[in-house]
């Protein structure tokens, strides 16, 4: 596979010939990529100048940001989109563990359990988010009848501001979890028989043998999953507006008790049109996910390394 | 291993599927009552009677919404399909110089979080005139879905021996002859594992419709959203409309998912 097309042919072909595949090889990439730089490249730089303008003003300056760093509702978004982090990406990542060492284990009805727990993330989070607000619903939901059923006090959930965030945060946990579980079930398949096989040999307990060999050897899956979570829960937006906005509630929750930064980008941007200053906390966004991207990214190569 | 330690894995996966599910049974009740039966006394109860009212209303209500997001789903579908499918061929099977970087780059892409480039990309479709129309969301999606699908297919491809094509080289076969005899019948799984994972994202996406299209123009999941009005919200008409908006993409899932996993789980992980 590292070879180029100019080697395929082993030499029987002319070059003019290659040049020519070449070339079509080119074209073929050329649509794409122009949409590609156009949709995706240069809107990043344009959102980049932007953010250095202030509406109504002439010229460029520091402005937008100066404003955000007054800004408390974007202290408080920024805040919880880090709690969103925290509480959400180590649980899905240890629930869907034990789902696929459980499911690893069992021999009948794999497929069938492998499907239920890929459900939620396959579902439309708009539907889902739908549903668990009527769970949620602090007169009729079904939470608190539980509650209710057990002579425990009712719960306000998302209508609380204490309680809103984690509660998003659970049904976060919940979509994610089937997406750590699928990936987690390859990384077991990927770890050869034969270890397990020396472990028991030497009489190794089973609580010994998963610290010792299948910990270690799922630490590349874990770091994976670590990144590809912590960069999706920067970006909650939809289960947020779903569940805590449109009618009989605001966007972001309670007191902003649910907003993120996106969710506020979007408040900023298409609800009172503040299209510059939206621009400034994309930039924000955009730095912050770029920054553990690279940090993450180079604990993955250390750890390729030791 | 002992019978009970096997009845227990058995009793707690099975636990862990009911929490799962509960929200599956929270919506088919919940959608199949009358809206007088929606309170809390009644929220776990099965409907007295089978009422099929809420569902009229939500699909009255969101018809011509669905029809977007099938005219949206379909081509873009389709043709992000194709472009993975030819960058995937071009990148791993007719490396030039530079197709390394190119790829470095496409990949790249996969981390710009896209909502940075929403205000922007607004205003780039305004000056196309694709504002608020369903090809702009089109565009929108083949073009974000260029980079996952170009690493799934060229995943697919590298279980694809070189000495294949080059002996289809050597019998006179060209670069699109080549993709169209050998390149498509061998990866039909990879087209049917992409394709399911465009179809359902494209499907069940928000951000974009919710910001590249108004009123008339909008997917199906931006009017279930704004199905529920400024009032009260009717819970059983929206729990219909939300079955009816996840219909489609459960649909493909159940029938086609056992493949799609299993598709998964070979395809993506070699990466």
């Amino acid at each position: 596979m590292r070879q180029n097309g100019g080697q395929m042919g082993s030499g029987r072909l002319s070059m003019k010939m290659h040049t020519r595949q070449a070339m079509i090889a080119y074209l073929f990439l050329l649509i794409p990529l122009v949409f590609f730089l156009g949709i995706r490249i240069f809107p990043t730089i344009y959102a980049f100048f932007m953010s250095f303008s202030v509406q109504g003003e002439d010229g460029y300056s520091f402005g937008n940001y100066v404003r955000l760093f007054h800004d408390p509702v974007f202290w408080k978004s920024v805040l919880n989109t880090f709690l969103y982090l925290i509480i959400t990406v180590p649980l899905q990542l240890a629930f869907g563990l034990l789902i696929a060492l459980g499911i690893e284990r069992v021999h009948r009805f794999r497929w069938f359990y492998r499907i239920v727990f890929f459900l939620p993330y396959m579902t439309s989070i708009v539907a889902v988010s739908w549903v668990w607000r009527l769970m949620y619903d602090s007169n009729i939901g079904v939470l608190n009848q539980i509650l209710k059923t057990l002579h425990l006090p009712q719960q306000g959930w998302l209508s609380d501001p204490d309680q809103a965030l984690l509660s998003v945060s659970a049904m976060l946990i919940w979509q994610m979890t089937g997406f750590t579980m699928l990936i987690f079930l390859a990384g077991l398949q990927g770890i050869p028989r034969q270890y397990y096989e020396a472990a028991e040999i030497d009489g190794a307990s089973k609580w010994k043998t998963f610290w010792k060999i299948t910990f270690p050897l799922l630490n590349p899956t874990i770091l994976f999953l670590t990144v590809i979570g912590a960069i999706q829960s920067l970006q909650t937006f939809t289960q947020i507006v779903n569940l805590t906005g449109g009618s009989s509630g605001t966007i972001g929750g309670p007191l902003n008790s649910t907003s993120s930064i996106v969710v506020y980008m979007y408040k900023q941007g298409f609800r009172d049109f503040n299209m510059e200053y939206a621009s400034a906390i994309t930039v924000v966004l955009f730095i912050m996910i770029m920054l553990i991207t690279l940090i993450q990214l180079k604990l993955l190569n250390r750890n390729y390394d030791a | 291993m002992s019978y009970v330690g096997k009845t227990i894995k058995y009793v707690i996966l099975a636990l862990f599927a009911i929490i799962f599910l509960m929200p599956v049974y929270v919506i088919i009740v919940t959608s199949l009552k009358p809206n007088s039966e929606v309170s809390l006394e009644q929220m776990w109860k099965l409907p007295t009677s089978i009422d099929f009212s809420a569902y009229a209303e939500a699909f009255t209500n969101l018809a011509p919404n669905f029809m977007n997001s099938i005219y949206l789903v379909i081509p873009a579908t389709l043709l992000s399909a194709l472009l993975g499918a030819m960058n995937g061929y071009v990148l791993s099977k007719w490396k030039f110089k530079g197709s390394d970087t190119l790829f470095t780059i496409i990949l790249f892409g996969m981390f710009i979080p896209y909502q940075s480039i929403l205000i922007p990309l607004i205003q780039f479709l305004r000056s196309i005139d694709l504002y608020n129309t369903i090809p702009g969301l089109i565009l929108v999606h083949v073009v974000y879905g260029i980079p996952i699908t170009t690493l799934m297919f060229r995943n697919f491809y590298a279980s694809i021996p070189d000495e294949m094509l080059e002996s289809a080289q050597i019998d006179g076969a060209n670069f699109l002859g080549i993709f169209r005899h050998i390149i498509v019948p061998l990866s039909i799984t990879g087209f049917v594992v992409v394709a399911i994972w465009q179809f359902t994202n494209i499907w069940n996406e928000f951000l974009f419709a919710v910001t590249v299209t108004t009123s008339a123009n909008q997917p199906i999941m931006v009017a279930l959203q704004n199905l529920s009005g400024s009032q009260i919200v009717q819970w059983n008409v929206q729990m219909a409309g939300a079955l009816i908006a996840a219909l489609p993409t459960l649909l493909v899932y159940i029938l086609l998912g056992k493949y799609f996993v299993r598709g998964l789980l070979a395809g993506s992980v070699k990466g």
